[in-house]
């Protein structure tokens, strides 16, 4: 348990490279039948492009909230969230949603796949909704990349979790987006697919310069960040260094 | 993004709901084209006809000659006039003789339309201006046949003879009827006079044929008011009477439609739930990737384009196929050839299409604009459905709309699409009460039973779901199954195999005793006689008859002639509407009407009515009022009399019977033994009339098809709404280690419980329901139909089951992880 640092850390980074995320005494209230939930409670970070963040904490400490928030697809009740150099709150839903548009990718837990499509076509679908061109060659190129080449024309009902999750990966990772949040990409697998994934996850991440905010529980693969901090009681913290 | 939204619907088909849509929109559309196509044509038919349907613009008619005077004031206006006289003949070639019915005509008729004739019996006619000439008649087919007679041969009809010179094939005011069932025979008026046919002619109607500028028709007939005696026709009275069957059978296959419609709107609104709620991953999906909502909009509005594309074509294809069939059996209904497919009612379709995808479907695709795409994240389920107001109200609108529009009125249309909205609250009602009752039950050992019994609790929502949607499709079912089959009652004992098919009249009372053994002995069925008087009313509540309701128009005739009747019990085929049948104690006159006849009249029990027949006047009482089956057949009178006030009548006896085919021959004997009398032979109408419902009710079985294909879209739409929860929950308890038999036991018991359930409640509902149509809307007796209803049972405890099973039998095969990792 951290004791270190009982005030939030800031994660700055030493280089003056714009942020591509920032976000400044983040804060997130839930009110609901009279109680209120106060789940982040002044939260500070910055993310540079090509770097990856893990944050770490346990089940129920508010790691999804702060991605939803920092991803823009919810609003905080306080503090400030710049994406790209634009602060969310002064956007609304549809103009947050633009920000996004071929720039950011993401990895669930639950894969999200569409039941209803291939292997190929969920990898394609988005990148020609919104606009990429060449669209079929990336997604092939992606696939091919994560090992499912065979796979293309496969639904998702018969693929294992950890092949549709490196499907998942191939679609967030074939529009080349400069950002990619990941919750708990690992969370549904088991150990052997886990390791794979976050090989994958973190081969992938090199290769694009992808900027990653990695959300986990799991301790390993957020130690293969290039910084990790780590959710507690709504602040985030620096993690107790393990001695090796 | 065309060819993208394409790829998508292609895509999504498979998935299910965008299918049942499909399927369900196809269906309402195909029962819509299918009978609107059809009563176009059938309309379009009859509006061809109408004006023909007189030969004129507007009729005379008396029972006696008509006042020269009268023909000259119309051609002063310059008005076309035409003078036709109808009586009975008879004729005579050789040996044989016929028993015709003549039209002597003069210059100038037809007015309206064309004759059409031929030269020979089995050739098609081609129309004609010309009239049989002086010395010349032109007969039907039926008559040469009947007389083996060819084109050229003579004839006699009273003292003079006749060249048979023209077949006759078309007559623009054949009407049918009496008058319509022997052999019609055309001639001059003067050649008429001249054979001394129209001397001594108690049974000629004379009419006067008019057509001319409306203006000047407006006036002619405002100056008839000086002649009460005559009777004025109408192209749209002689319309609403030939229409009249026409318009009762597409009435009543636009409710049979309707029934089809409604399911298919049900099934619409069900599917696009369905396919709402598996559009909200995606959509949330989309959201995260960073398309605009109105990108995410406007594809789905492209995949309803293609899907409404595809459902139209398909919807109106099947549509038209199935009105060739309809079109088929409804021709039978009109003499001429139905006019082509229009364009209007398939475009009209092709709108209803667009309006009901849009205003059943679109509202809850709009409502995943409010989808957070946070969902994607945490994955709460976000409640949707609570715009119900936004959700529903379109659709009802457009349902209220199509309803009005299809039944041609507001209320009605308000009050079938709320009972509808009052029959599924109830329904589900009723269910959770049921459900909650059958909970009460709970102390059952077997393991079977009670798992049965506890998940009737806990698939409430979707039970519930899936008995309103059972229960809905089975009522729709069986109130068209019980219609038809108490049409199909009633058309049977009105046309039994022994329906009278033979009448004679001016049978005189000392004849009676000989003519009845005559028939007795020959096997008649059915035979009746009754006495007939020819009377005048000459006083209505002591007023003159002519001045009371001057403007009243009942049917049958009102220019003082009526025919009596009087006999001591009430006929079978009357029931009474009004008063009391006749008290043999009284003494004094009792009349009863029938009802239609009085209402016309404005006449209620207590008013009195003043006959005069022969030198007899009769005054009585109006004691009752029946309502007449005027199409069973048998012998019926507007006015009825107690036969104690009859007593002293001259009258004559009129008779009914029913001959079969192989005794037709002993008609010769009574014509030759009592030429006096005149038959009417009434097989062919008899016929006609069988084989026009027969067509019928076949037109209503096509309908038909449409709502069990609607009914069954709504049921494995339910079905498949709550399928997922099911599996979940069958592939959680197998992996608690709950035995596979004992599953698949339960499942059954459930499901068998809950079909039994929907199935009786349907029976009830429909009973209520057909009661209500029944006696309202179709004016027919309502009967209790045990197997209709043991039926209905069956299919609820058959149906559902079955149904349920062949959607979700997999997920008893699939491993219980397998089905559990489908729906992490
Ligand atoms: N919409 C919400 N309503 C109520 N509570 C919520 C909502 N979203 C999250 N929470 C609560 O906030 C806490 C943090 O949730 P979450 O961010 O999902 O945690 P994690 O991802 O770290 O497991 C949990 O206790 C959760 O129950
Ligand atoms: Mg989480």
């Amino acid at each position: 348990m951290s004791q270190a640092s009982a005030s939030s850390i800031p994660a700055t980074s030493p280089d003056h490279h714009p942020d591509i995320l920032a976000c400044h005494q983040l804060e997130h209230h839930i009110t609901g039948s009279g109680h209120t939930l106060s789940i982040l409670k002044g939260i500070d970070l910055q993310l540079k492009p090509g770097e990856s963040l893990a944050i770490s904490g346990a089940s129920g400490s508010g790691k999804t909230t702060l991605l939803g928030l920092l991803a823009g697809l919810d609003i905080a009740t306080g503090g400030d969230i710049q994406m790209f150099g634009q602060a969310l709150a002064k956007l609304d839903e549809e103009g947050r949603a633009a920000l996004r548009r071929q720039r950011v990718g993401f990895v669930f837990q639950s894969f999200q796949l569409l039941p209803t499509l291939t292997a190929l076509d969920n990898v394609l679908l988005p990148l020609q909704l919104t606009g990429v061109s060449e669209a079929k060659q990336k997604s092939i190129a992606a696939l091919h990349s994560v090992g499912l080449a065979e796979r293309l024309n496969h639904y998702p009902s018969q693929l294992s979790g950890g092949e549709q999750q490196r499907v998942a990966l191939a679609r967030a990772f074939a529009g080349e987006p400069a950002l990619l949040f990941a919750d708990e990409p690992t969370g549904n697998l088991d150990h052997a697919s886990g390791r794979h994934i976050a090989d994958l996850l973190f081969d992938m991440n090199a290769r694009c310069d992808t900027a990653l905010l990695l959300v986990t529980h799991d301790l390993n693969m957020a130690e293969r960040c290039q910084r990790h901090l780590r959710l507690r009681d709504g602040r985030l913290h620096h993690p107790v260094q393990q001695a090796d | 993004m065309l060819a993208l939204s394409l790829r998508q619907t292609q895509r999504e088909w498979r998935a299910g709901p965008l299918a049942s849509v499909f399927w369900a929109l196809t269906i309402t559309l195909a029962a819509l084209t299918a009978v609107n196509v059809t009563s176009d044509r059938a309309q379009r038919a009859l509006t061809a006809k109408a004006g023909e349907l007189l030969a004129a613009d507007l009729v005379l008619s008396s029972r006696n000659p008509i006042s020269t005077d009268i023909q000259q004031n119309a051609t002063g206006l310059g008005l076309d006039t035409a003078q036709v006289v109808s009586f009975p003949s008879a004729v005579f070639a050789g040996e044989d003789s016929l028993l015709v019915s003549a039209k002597a005509i003069t210059q100038g008729y037809p007015l309206r339309g064309q004759l059409a004739v031929s030269n020979d019996a089995y050739e098609p006619g081609s129309a004609t201006t010309a009239l049989p000439a002086a010395g010349e008649v032109w007969a039907e087919s039926r008559l040469l046949s009947a007389l083996n007679m060819q084109v050229g041969d003579s004839l006699s009809v009273g003292s003079e003879v006749y060249r048979l010179a023209k077949v006759l094939t078309y007559e623009p005011d054949r009407t049918g009827g009496f008058a319509g069932l022997s052999p019609r025979l055309l001639l001059n008026l003067a050649d008429a006079r001249l054979a001394g046919l129209l001397r001594s002619q108690s049974r000629a109607t004379w009419q006067l044929l008019i057509a001319g500028q409306p203006a000047a028709l407006e006036r002619f007939k405002n100056s008839l008011n000086d002649y009460p005696d005559l009777r004025i026709i109408t192209p749209e009275q002689a319309e609403a009477q030939s229409s009249n069957a026409l318009a009762q059978a597409t009435r009543f296959l636009s409710l049979a439609a309707l029934c089809a419609v409604l399911l298919g709107a049900a099934g619409m609104l069900q599917a696009g739930r369905r396919y709402a709620l598996a559009q909200r991953q995606p959509v949330a999906l989309l959201r995260c990737f960073g398309l605009s909502w109105s990108e995410i909009l406007r594809l789905k509005l492209w995949q309803l384009l293609w899907l409404m594309l595809a459902a139209c074509s398909a919807g109106i294809l099947l549509g038209l196929l199935a009105q060739m069939l309809l079109a088929q059996q409804l021709a039978a209904l009109l003499t001429n050839q139905l006019p082509g497919i229009a364009l209007r009612p398939i475009l009209e379709t092709l709108l209803i299409g667009v309006l009901l995808l849009s205003t059943l479907c679109l509202p809850r695709l709009l409502q995943l604009r409010r989808l957070p795409s946070l969902t994607i994240l945490n994955e709460v389920t976000i409640q949707t459905d609570r715009h119900w107001l936004l959700t529903y109200l379109p659709a009802f609108i457009t349902l209220l709309g199509l309803c009005a529009w299809q039944l041609d009125n507001w209320r009605l249309a308000m009050i079938v699409l709320l009972g509808v909205v009052v029959l599924v609250i109830a329904l589900l009602l009723v269910v959770k009460l049921v459900l909650w009752l059958i909970q009460r039950l709970h102390r059952v050992s077997a393991p079977e039973v009670r798992l049965a019994l506890s998940g009737l609790q806990r698939h409430q929502q979707a039970n519930t779901l899936h008995m309103t949607a059972l229960g809905l499709a089975l009522i729709a079912l069986l109130v068209l199954g019980w219609i038809r089959n108490d049409m199909v009652a009633q058309w049977q004992t009105s046309l039994a195999p022994d329906t009278p098919n033979r009448f004679l009249i001016n049978i005189q009372p000392d004849q009676k005793p000989a003519l009845q053994a005559l028939l007795e002995s020959h096997d008649v069925a059915k035979l009746e006689f009754g006495p007939m008087a020819i009377a005048r009313v000459i006083r209505i509540n002591d007023v003159p008859a002519a001045e009371w309701r001057p403007e009243a128009n009942p049917p049958g005739r009102r220019d003082g002639t009526v025919n009596l009747s009087w006999r001591a019990d009430l006929p079978a085929s009357n029931s009474l509407t009004a008063g009391s049948w006749f008290d043999p104690n009284r003494s004094t006159a009792q009349i009863s009407l029938s009802a239609d006849w009085a209402e016309a009249l404005e006449l209620t029990p207590g008013d009195s009515m003043t006959f005069l027949s022969g030198a007899q006047e009769i005054r009585g009482t109006i004691t009752s009022l029946r309502s007449v089956e005027w199409d069973s057949f048998n012998i019926n009178f507007f006015i009825l009399l107690n036969p104690a006030a009859a007593a002293d009548l001259d009258f004559q006896w009129v008779a009914s019977f029913h001959l079969s085919d192989e005794a037709a021959g002993m008609l010769r004997t009574v014509a030759q033994q009592f030429p006096n009398i005149t038959i009417f032979d009434a097989e062919a109408l008899v016929r006609q009339i069988a084989d026009l419902l027969a067509k019928l009710i076949r037109a209503l079985e096509i309908v038909f098809l449409f709502t069990l294909a609607a009914a069954l879209v709504v049921l494995v739409n339910a079905v498949q709404s709550g399928l997922s929860e099911r599996q979940r929950e069958t592939a959680v308890l197998r992996c608690l280690g709950v035995k596979r038999g004992i599953l698949q036991r339960s499942w059954w018991l459930e499901n068998i419980l809950l079909g039994g359930l929907t199935g009786l409640l349907a029976v009830i509902v429909a009973a209520v329901c057909t009661w209500r149509i029944s006696r309202d809307i179709l004016d027919i007796s309502w009967q209790l139909q045990p197997w209709l209803a043991l039926a209905g049972l069956a299919a609820g405890l058959i149906l559902l089951p079955l149904t349920t099973w062949l959607v979700s039998r997999r997920s008893f095969n699939t491993a219980p992880l397998a089905a559990l990792r489908q729906h992490i």
